[in-house]
């Protein structure tokens, strides 16, 4: 069968709660760091570049490190603007399923959005700091 | 084996300036630094992917169509606290 002859494929975005809380914690941390007003635009940004994975999910690449998962785990790196924080929005393409309509759906799955440098104070970390001020 | 890091000017001049001991022992801790925060985005990384596994497989998801509705449900879901 040529690639004529295939079937369109359907993209269906899932959400998972994970990314949910994410996107919560994502607009709290803007909105403590910097205004409300920055927060709301991380959000509609990010929210649009998350939409804009179903235009070619195959595109973004897969995270060598994370092979030994059963889905394979796709990566898009997000900044709000060239200078801000970035974010890693990490999904899953599901297999394809056919449809009566004669098309494929496949599930674009979305598991999390997290801040690519943040990170808890380690203890030793906070010693020092504590030492030095 | 040669490792290079990059800093700005302003912390380069600094750096020129320390007495070699010292100097020696600020790298090492930037250098360290920097591979533990490797190693924790990986793990950070890897919990988040077993945490959206686990919600997938529990039904803890919602599916969405349109741009329109799952921007609402963003919406909806942020900024409650």
């Amino acid at each position: 069968m040529s690639d004529a002859d295939e079937p369109p494929i359907v993209y269906v975005v899932e959400m998972t709660n994970g990314f949910f809380a994410d996107l919560d914690d994502g607009w709290e941390h803007f909105r403590f760091h910097a205004s409300e007003a920055i927060a709301d635009e991380w959000r509609e940004s990010i929210i649009r570049a998350v939409w804009q994975i179903v235009d070619n999910p195959l595109g973004y690449p897969l995270p060598l490190e994370h092979a030994h998962f059963k889905h394979p785990v796709r990566r898009l790196l997000h900044q709000r603007t060239k200078t801000s924080a970035t974010y890693r929005v990490l999904f899953c393409l599901e297999e394809p399923v056919a449809r009566e309509d004669g098309t494929q759906a496949t599930s674009v799955v979305v598991f999390a959005a997290i801040h690519a440098s943040a990170r808890p104070l380690s203890a030793r970390k906070v010693r020092a700091l504590e030492r030095r001020n | 084996m040669t490792l290079s890091i990059t800093v700005p000017d302003s912390i380069a001049t600094r750096l020129v300036a320390l007495p070699q001991a010292e100097r020696d022992s600020l790298v090492t801790e930037l250098l360290t630094d920097a591979w533990d925060a490797e190693d924790d985005l990986r793990e950070r990384e890897e919990a988040a992917i077993r945490r959206g596994i686990a919600d997938k497989e529990a039904g803890r998801f919602k599916t969405f169509t349109t741009f329109e509705a799952f921007r609402d449900e963003c919406l909806a879901r942020t900024g409650r606290k």
